[in-house]
Formats: structure tokens, C-alpha cells, sequence
């Protein structure tokens, strides 16, 4: 089975083409928002961090703004920054250029202000979307997809249907060749045991319950019940109790092919079939996670 | 027969409600491929769980034959189980903070 996609020069396969618009700092977000809103075809990566970070935070934000940027669905990328944000610039520029892509630059306190930049970067990006639109699209083997999953809005319905379905689209893509990821580790607590048991082997068994141990000790360390926050307002009036049972009916999304693998947060995997992705069940983080991966999409349920 | 709750494992101590259920009822409960009633305490909305049989305090709750929690006090058989009851084994913060 084909599908039509965007070659990309790294090998990689995008089945959208947009100039996507990066901020390099919170600062800037609202410079990005004007700029999207007046180009059709861009796409917006705004978020609330670069500034006031630990070094250690701000190492993850720079590994996953380059891999945002090397997704496949973005043909060239625009950089914001401020200028004296504490994001590693040259890291992300670099990285996403050694993808092959087109990366554009475009710093506010030197370029002379926001209204300057938003004028300069949408001239810029009506260009660049002009050049995305010559690149024609052609057919693909559906392993070069890569598939994110997540669920949404659970209820205890979730775990009946909803969840088991995207399981077996999972494993009809991984029988197919693809990659297929599951994250949301707050949602393997108390389920973590069975999602080891379809471990490929020992060490990712042992990776799955590592993963789980460091998020529940971080739940832990803030010294309250998790629940409230897991399982949500929204979960409880559904009819999730615990976050066990939620957990319980989450894990269902992973189907029945073995797990190949557990990466860090954002990172693209480089083996083919199921994978686990470190990262939390909320959605903005686990969203640009998947992203940052290299999803094409992301197949997600909402009760 | 129409089913008014399921539970997927012949261990679960509770059984969700596939409909809205009303107090004094005879929910018709499917137990894998078995089938038993339990007259019910209390009103269940579609999706919420309640006991099949009497659980005490302490005690854990299994539904699709694991564990979801622990009962907070002794429940009868038929009655909601959920939040007011039933309390998480994982995550709990809370408790840590008091042992330590």
C-alpha cells in the first residue's frame, strides 16, 4: 500500500509540506503568530520556554526545537529569536540544516524590533512557501510513516474500544513496516508490568519500568495524591477512579507488537515497529513530543 | 438478554455499567462469557463502576483481573464504586509525606 508524501533529502517522508515558523523563546511567540496568520502554508511552533532555564531544560528545548524542525512534514524553517534568549541557536540552526532543509534566521533586537521582523519574515516565508509548492508529491510505501498515539478526554469507554482500535491500526502499520509510538508514561502506571510483557527483550522490559519508576518518583516528590491531576476531573466524572485503571485501558493503544524499543523524550526513533517515548499523558508536551520524533500524525481518540 | 454492566475477568470485584442504572434495580452483569444479577444500592451512570460483591476496607479492587486500587471503607455489594471508596496504590504523594 502507497500513499503520496514529500521526499525529504535526509530519506525521511513528510505527507505535508509546510514552512513551519519557529520561536526560539517565549518572547517572541506572538511575532510567530502574526507571521503565520498572514502566510497560508506555514506552520506555527510556539511554546513558553527558552529564558531562565536550567542547563539541563534548556538542552532538551534545543534538541527538540532542531527535532521539530527536522520533522518531515516541514519542507524549510524560519528561526525567531529575541537575542538574548538563553536557547542554543547555532545547535538548532545547525541541526535542522544537516537535514538538508533551508533554515532562515531572523533576530528581533537586531533586525529593529517585532513590526520589522513580522514584515521581513512574511516576505521571507511567502518565498519559501512559493518554493515548498514546486516539490510534487509521490507514492510511498506506508513504512515510511511514523505514527504517533494518544488518547483524549478518557472515560472508561476508553479502554473498551476506542484505545483497542487504535491498537490494531498500530499493528496493521507496524506489520506494514512503519513505526508506530506510544507514550503518556503516566498513563503505564499501575499497567507497566503487562506493557514489559510485550517487551522484544529484556532491556527494553527493564527501560518500560525504569521509565515508569522516574515518573512516579517525580509525581511523588511534589508530596501529593496524583490523582486530581491523574486521573483528570474530566476522567473521574467519566468513570476512572485511579490512575491504574486509566493506565489500564491507555496501554491498549500499544496492540499486540512487540515493543522495540524505549527513547527519551522527542527523540526520532531509528528502529522500525512499535516504540515507547518517554513522555507525560498532557497533550501539549506529549503532542510536540511526537512531533519532535518525527510523526506524521498521530492517531488519536476522544470520548 | 440485554446486559446492563460488564466485567471482563471472572477475579473483578466490580462490573461497569454499560447503560444508566437505577437504585433497586436487577442489573443483568456479564462476567466474561458468564452472566449473574446483582440488585443495586444506588444509582450508576453509563460508564461507572459498582461492586459485585461485598468488599472490605483495605481490600483491592481488580477489574479486567488487576489491580485498580484499594477499598477506603467496607462496601456492600451493588453500590457505586468509584472516588468516594476507592483509593489509588500509585502516585501517592500524600502518603509518602505522612510516612516520612
Amino acid at each position: 500500500m502507497n500513499f503520496m508524501g514529500y521526499r525529504r533529502t535526509n530519506g525521511t517522508v513528510g505527507t505535508r509540506n509546510y514552512v513551519g515558523i519557529l520561536s526560539a523563546v517565549v518572547c517572541v511567540n506572538e511575532v510567530v503568530e502574526n507571521i503565520v496568520r498572514q502566510v497560508q502554508g506555514t506552520a506555527r511552533f510556539t511554546h513558553h520556554q527558552g529564558c531562565c532555564q536550567t542547563m539541563l531544560d534548556i538542552g532538551i528545548v534545543n534538541r527538540t526545537l532542531t527535532a521539530l524542525g527536522k520533522n518531515p512534514n516541514l519542507h524549510s524553517v524560519i528561526l525567531i529569536s529575541l537575542g538574548c534568549e538563553s536557547t542554543n541557536l547555532t545547535e538548532v540552526i545547525e541541526g535542522i540544516r544537516a537535514s538538508g532543509k533551508r533554515v532562515e534566521h531572523l533576530v528581533v533586537q537586531e533586525t529593529g524590533g517585532a513590526t520589522r521582523t513580522t514584515a521581513e519574515a512574511i516576505l521571507l516565508a511567502q518565498e519559501m512557501v512559493h518554493e515548498a509548492s514546486l516539490q510534487e508529491r509521490e507514492p510511498f510505501p506506508i513504512s515510511e510513516l511514523v505514527l504517533g498515539m494518544k488518547c483524549g478526554s478518557s472515560d472508561t469507554t476508553s479502554g473498551l474500544v476506542p484505545n483497542p482500535a487504535i491498537g490494531v491500526a498500530s499493528d496493521l502499520l507496524v506489520d506494514a513496516g512503519g513505526i508506530s509510538i506510544l507514550g503518556e508514561v503516566t498513563e503505564f502506571i499501575g499497567a507497566e508490568h503487562i506493557l514489559a510483557s510485550h517487551a522484544a527483550n529484556e532491556t527494553v522490559a527493564q527501560g518500560i519500568f525504569g521509565l515508569v519508576e522516574r515518573m512516579e518518583k517525580r509525581a511523588m516528590a511534589v508530596g501529593e495524591d496524583i490523582r486530581g491531576g491523574q486521573p483528570t476531573g474530566g476522567n473521574i466524572k467519566g468513570g476512572l477512579t485511579t490512575i491504574e485503571e486509566k493506565s489500564l485501558g491507555a496501554i491498549a493503544k500499544a496492540g499486540t507488537a512487540p515493543i522495540q524499543a524505549v527513547y527519551e523524550y522527542g527523540v526520532r526513533p531509528t528502529v522500525k515497529g512499535l516504540v515507547v517515548m518517554d513522555s507525560p499523558g498532557r497533550e501539549p508536551e506529549i503532542l510536540t513530543g511526537l512531533a519532535a520524533a518525527g510523526c506524521n500524525g498521530w492517531g488519536r481518540h476522544h470520548s | 438478554m440485554a446486559i446492563d454492566a460488564i466485567a471482563l475477568h471472572m477475579a473483578d470485584n466490580v462490573a461497569t455499567a454499560v447503560q444508566d442504572l437505577k437504585v433497586g434495580q436487577e442489573a443483568t452483569v456479564r462476567i466474561n462469557h458468564d452472566v449473574c444479577h446483582i440488585i443495586l444500592q444506588e444509582d450508576i451512570p453509563y460508564g461507572h463502576k459498582f461492586t459485585l460483591k461485598p468488599v472490605h476496607f483495605g481490600e483491592e479492587i481488580l477489574k479486567y483481573g488487576e489491580i485498580i486500587g484499594r477499598a477506603t471503607k467496607d462496601i456492600g455489594a451493588g453500590y457505586h464504586a468509584h472516588v468516594q471508596n476507592i483509593e489509588s496504590l500509585r502516585g501517592r504523594g500524600d502518603l509518602k509525606t505522612k510516612e516520612d
